[in-house]
C-alpha cells in the first residue's frame, strides 16, 4: 500500500493512462547576431512537446562561467497563446568570445519528472565586413518589397550601443566621411538620399525606399579599404524607422567583402517592432 | 496659395478629395500617408515620378 496523504494533504494523483515519459530535448541555433541567439527545441527523434516548460542556461565551455542564466530565458507562447512554443532566446552579452554550450531541460504537463539535458553549441557572432547591409525582407527572410524608410542607423563595436560609432559623424552627403559610403539600392528623390539616415537629423529626415522593388529594397555602409583595413567589428546596432516612411515588417542584415554583395553572409532576420523609436540590438 | 495650401493642392489634385476623407475619418490610406509626406518635404512640387508612385500604392 502506498502513501495517500502526508499531513493531511492528498498527495497529487494522475489519471493518465499512458504511462509518464521523459523526453531528451533536441536544441538547434535558429538565428544568432551580435549575442541575441534564438534556438529552437524540439523532442529528440522528432516531434514537438506538448504544454511543455523549459529551464535553460548558457555557460562558457572552456571554464564553465554562466554566461545566462534561467531567469534571463526569453520563451515564447504559441500564436494562438495556448501553450510555451518551442522557441528560446538568449541575448548573450558576456565579454568572452568562446564558444559556448546551451543546455535546456524540458518538463511537460502531467510528466512527474524533467528531461535530461539537451544541448547545443554556439559562438556570439559579430559582423567584420567591408559592406554591411539592412534588407526589407518577409518573417521567412525572403526579399520583400514593402518600403524601408529607416531615420537613423547606428553601428557600434561594443556590446548594448558602447564603443565608437559608426559612423563616427552625422554624414551631409554620401561620402562625407573619409573611408565610409553609405548608399541603397533605390530611393524615391533625392530628398530621401542614403545618407540622410545618418545626418544629425535622426527622427525627420529619412532614407526612403518608396517604390522600390524587393531585389532594390536595401541600404548599405561601406568601410573603405585604406581607412578600414581590416572593417572594424562590429557588436552592436540601433535602427529608427520612419513611421510613415518604412512599410517592412522584417529586417535583414548581411555583409560581405565584395563590391557585388556577392557571397554574402546573412547574420539576422530582426523583426521591426516598432516605428519612430530606436530599437537596439546587441 | 501657401506653402501648405500647395502641398495639399498637389495631393488632392493626383488623388481627389475622397480618399483624402476617408483617410481623415480613420480608413487609413498608405496613398494618402505617402502622398502627404512626399508633397510636404517637395512643397507640393511632386514630379512624375513621384506622382506614379503615390497612383501605384
Amino acid at each position: 500500500m502506498g502513501i495517500n496523504t502526508i499531513n493531511g494533504q492528498t498527495l497529487p494523483t494522475t489519471t493518465s493512462t499512458t504511462p509518464l515519459t521523459t523526453v531528451t530535448p533536441s536544441v538547434a541555433v535558429a538565428s544568432q547576431i551580435f549575442g541575441i541567439i534564438t534556438f529552437t527545441v524540439t523532442k529528440s527523434g522528432g516531434g514537438e512537446y506538448t504544454n511543455p516548460n523549459y529551464g535553460g542556461t548558457s555557460s562558457a565551455l572552456g571554464d564553465g562561467t554562466v554566461t545566462v542564466s534561467d531567469t534571463n530565458v526569453d520563451r515564447f507562447l504559441e500564436s494562438d497563446s495556448s501553450h510555451l512554443a518551442g522557441t528560446l532566446k538568449i541575448s548573450d552579452t558576456n565579454a568572452s568570445t568562446g564558444e559556448r554550450q546551451f543546455k535546456v531541460r524540458v518538463q511537460e504537463f502531467e510528466d512527474s519528472t524533467q528531461s535530461a539535458i539537451g544541448g547545443v553549441a554556439y559562438t556570439p557572432v559579430y559582423i567584420t565586413k567591408k559592406y554591411i547591409r539592412i534588407r526589407g525582407v518577409n518573417s521567412e527572410g525572403d526579399d520583400s518589397a514593402d518600403r524601408l524608410g529607416i531615420a537613423d542607423i547606428n553601428f557600434y563595436t561594443a556590446g548594448a550601443n558602447s564603443g565608437t560609432r559608426y559612423p563616427t559623424e552625422d554624414l551631409t552627403a554620401v561620402d562625407s566621411e573619409e573611408g565610409i559610403t553609405v548608399s541603397a539600392g533605390h530611393s524615391i528623390n533625392a530628398t530621401y538620399d542614403p545618407w540622410k539616415a545618418v545626418d544629425s537629423d535622426a527622427s525627420n529626415t529619412f532614407w526612403w525606399a518608396l517604390g522600390t522593388s524587393a531585389a532594390n529594397n536595401w541600404w548599405q555602409i561601406e568601410f573603405e579599404e585604406g581607412t578600414y583595413d581590416p572593417a572594424p567589428t562590429i557588436k552592436s546596432m540601433n535602427i529608427k524607422f520612419n513611421p510613415t516612411g518604412n512599410d517592412a515588417g522584417y529586417f535583414k542584415i548581411t555583409g560581405s567583402d565584395e563590391d557585388d554583395h556577392s557571397s554574402a553572409t546573412t547574420f539576422g532576420i530582426l523583426e521591426i517592432t516598432s516605428e519612430g523609436t530606436v530599437l537596439v540590438f546587441g | 496659395m501657401t506653402n501648405y495650401e500647395q502641398q495639399l493642392q498637389a495631393l488632392i489634385d493626383l488623388i481627389g478629395y475622397e480618399k483624402i476623407v476617408k483617410h481623415l475619418l480613420g480608413t487609413e490610406s498608405d496613398q494618402v500617408k505617402v502622398g502627404m509626406q512626399l508633397s510636404h518635404d517637395l512643397d507640393g512640387n511632386l514630379t512624375s515620378t513621384e506622382e506614379t508612385v503615390i497612383n501605384n500604392l
